[in-house]
């Protein structure tokens, strides 16, 4: 018990940090996220777990158009 | 074009652009992107424009044309209900017709990102436009203002009044904290 107390403090202070972050470093830490985001879907479907959903697959291509 | 630091900087300047070419009258950010805004960073990929339209549309069916002409002219994908700007996936949503969602792009708040002012829906309106859609995702975009306690109870309180909505906050509102009861 005394672990997951732990563990959602620790949540709770990330989650904190997050929200007292200016609006420019929190569009910064969104952008950061989706590629993270991505990437973990990526990692999931190469490991035989489910395909990356279509709304991701259509991210990546508007990624991919930046230029 | 250079590469900016942030991506999402070039499509507040492309909103500002259609502003200024007379295709939007006025536009606010809406959905998941104003909550990350307003609170906590979570993983979006979408990015929700309200707006209004500068010119009068003529026809009973609303017309999306005058957007669409610009984003093909500028060159944008479209994909689905999405235009990719810059790597973000917008959805440009006319707002006139829907009295809350009116007013929450009339009176949106306005933040400075990346040195440009930026209109951004307030988190009250929010709140009850999550209400109304009433999935589960918008339930938990709301109890993550709950949490982060950015709801004014007081506006809160006047926009559901206002809108009609009070009952459906009340039956909804269980387990919000008891600021947020009414």
């Amino acid at each position: 018990m005394k672990a997951i107390e732990q563990l959602k403090r620790s949540k709770a202070k990330l989650r904190n940090y997050t929200r007292s972050l200016t609006p420019t470093e929190k569009i910064r830490q969104t952008e950061l996220l989706q590629k993270r985001h991505f990437a973990l879907l990526e990692a999931r479907e190469a490991n035989g777990g489910r395909a990356i959903p279509a709304k991701w697959l259509r991210w990546k291509q508007a990624q991919d158009e930046i230029r | 074009m250079t590469d900016p630091e942030l991506h999402w900087s070039v499509v507040i300047d492309v909103l500002n652009d259609m502003q200024a070419q007379g295709i939007l009258a006025k536009y606010a950010i809406g959905g998941a992107m104003a909550g990350i805004l307003h609170d906590e960073v979570i993983s979006t990929i979408d990015l929700d424009i309200f707006f209004f339209f500068t010119k009068q549309q003529s026809g009973l069916v609303l017309s999306m044309e005058e957007v669409y002409d610009y984003a093909r002219e500028k060159g944008f994908v479209f994909d689905h209900e999405f235009i990719h700007i810059h790597g973000w996936l917008v959805q440009f949503v006319e707002a006139s017709l829907e009295p809350l969602w009116r007013e929450s792009v009339e009176r949106a708040d306005i933040m400075v990102i990346d040195s440009r002012d930026v209109p951004v829906m307030r988190p009250e309106h929010l709140a009850a436009m999550w209400l109304s859609a009433g999935r589960t995702k918008d339930r938990v975009k709301i109890e993550a203002f709950d949490d982060s306690g950015v709801i004014d109870r007081e506006k809160l309180g006047d926009v559901l009044t206002r809108f009609g909505m009070m009952d459906k906050w009340k039956a909804m509102q269980r387990g919000l904290s008891a600021k947020y009861q009414f």
